[in-house]
């Protein structure tokens, strides 16, 4: 109830309010976008998005429903807009480096990069990478997925297998098992 | 254990999603060895970011608050707009239906202006002679407008199979 008490105090006017709502979410959003996004400027840029278009539409929300559950959703739309502008990025960009090859490599944009996650992270889907990250660190459960994701239960179960599944694997070829379920 | 690599190719094969999470959820979740074959929680964390790493990467409140200022005074200036446009639709209606009654009256104008320009044959028309015309050139001998003799200009523009004739009133 902390956190509709938090809204309703922001629908007052009470912007302190919303820095509590910050204070409260800021890690597990950032965290999870940057499982989603494998980059840390992009999954900033989500959260701040996703913070500014909550303040926003706070009176859209439904007191009914969970308050983190409706903010994670806001944040996988705002994921899924970078991952989409970023594919834009990248094909205009190797079309540009076709026509006129750079001189020397291009910096990586990734300042995660060289982390285990990321190979493995890097062949899921961002709906695979989102339904593993809200699984393993948060706790949901299929049907939780599946609102955040905007699906049905059993697309968000399949994906949650597809990426354990893969992770296994992964880990299988690449590493020592560890203690499993 | 057997029976896990028949899931897996039921997992493949089956035709729709519902199908395949009705499998999930009815044996996959309940089944230990089904379980084992997948990453638990602790692989899964292992290789996720989690949120007291990123909790200390940044703090995004002085971004959104400067945000949500910024777009309260925009949402302000937005509803001040729609408020006064709401309050005298008809003005708009009026300057429209004022621009179109304009923009007809003078396609009119000059519909007609053209229609009732001078026509040979008319007072105040014009006429003209050709002694002849050939495939070597063209000549007039006179031309007239209202009876009067018009000053008049032959042109043939370079590279161009057209020969233009200009003729107007001798002032």
């Amino acid at each position: 109830m902390e956190e509709y008490d938090l809204v309703a105090a922001c629908l007052r006017g009470d912007t302190e309010g919303f820095r509590k709502i910050v204070n409260i979410f800021q890690g597990s959003l950032i965290a999870a976008a940057f499982n989603i996004l494998g980059n840390r400027e992009d999954a900033e840029d989500a959260c701040q998005e996703t913070f500014i278009q909550a303040f926003r539409h706070l009176r859209d929300y439904d007191a009914r429903r969970s308050f983190k559950n409706w903010i994670y959703i806001i944040l996988y739309r705002r994921c899924l807009d970078q991952v989409k502008k970023k594919r834009r990025f990248r094909s205009a960009f190797e079309r540009a480096k076709r026509e006129a090859p750079l001189v020397g490599a291009p910096a990586s944009d990734n300042p995660g990069h060289g982390r285990i996650g990321d190979d493995v992270l890097g062949r899921l889907s961002p709906k695979e990478r989102a339904a593993i990250s809200l699984w393993a660190n948060d706790g949901f459960t299929a049907a939780e997925i599946s609102e955040v994701l905007s699906c049905s239960a059993a697309t968000a179960r399949v994906a949650l297998y597809n990426a354990r599944k893969k992770i296994k694997s992964f880990l299988e070829n690449h590493h020592a098992p560890h203690g499993m379920d | 254990m057997r029976h896990t690599g028949w899931i897996d190719l039921a997992c493949r094969l089956l035709p729709f999603r519902s199908w395949k999470g009705a499998l999930l959820r009815r044996h996959v979740e309940k089944c230990a060895a089904c379980q084992a074959r997948l990453a638990s929680r602790d692989d899964a964390r292992r290789l996720l970011v989690q949120a007291d790493d990123a909790e200390a990467w940044a703090d995004v409140w002085p971004a959104v608050r400067a945000n949500i200022d910024v777009g309260a005074v925009v949402d302000d200036a937005i509803e001040a707009l729609e408020s006064e446009r709401a309050a005298a639709p008809a003005w708009r209606w009026v300057v429209a239906f004022a621009g179109l009654g304009l923009a007809v009256f003078m396609t009119f104008a000059v519909v007609a202006y053209f229609r009732t320009g001078p026509r040979p044959g008319r007072s105040g028309g014009g006429s003209a002679v050709f002694t002849g015309s050939t495939a070597a050139g063209l000549s007039l001998d006179y031309v007239r407008i209202g009876n009067e003799p018009a000053r008049t200009l032959i042109f043939k523009p370079r590279g161009a199979n057209m020969v233009i004739v200009w003729a107007e009133k001798n002032q």
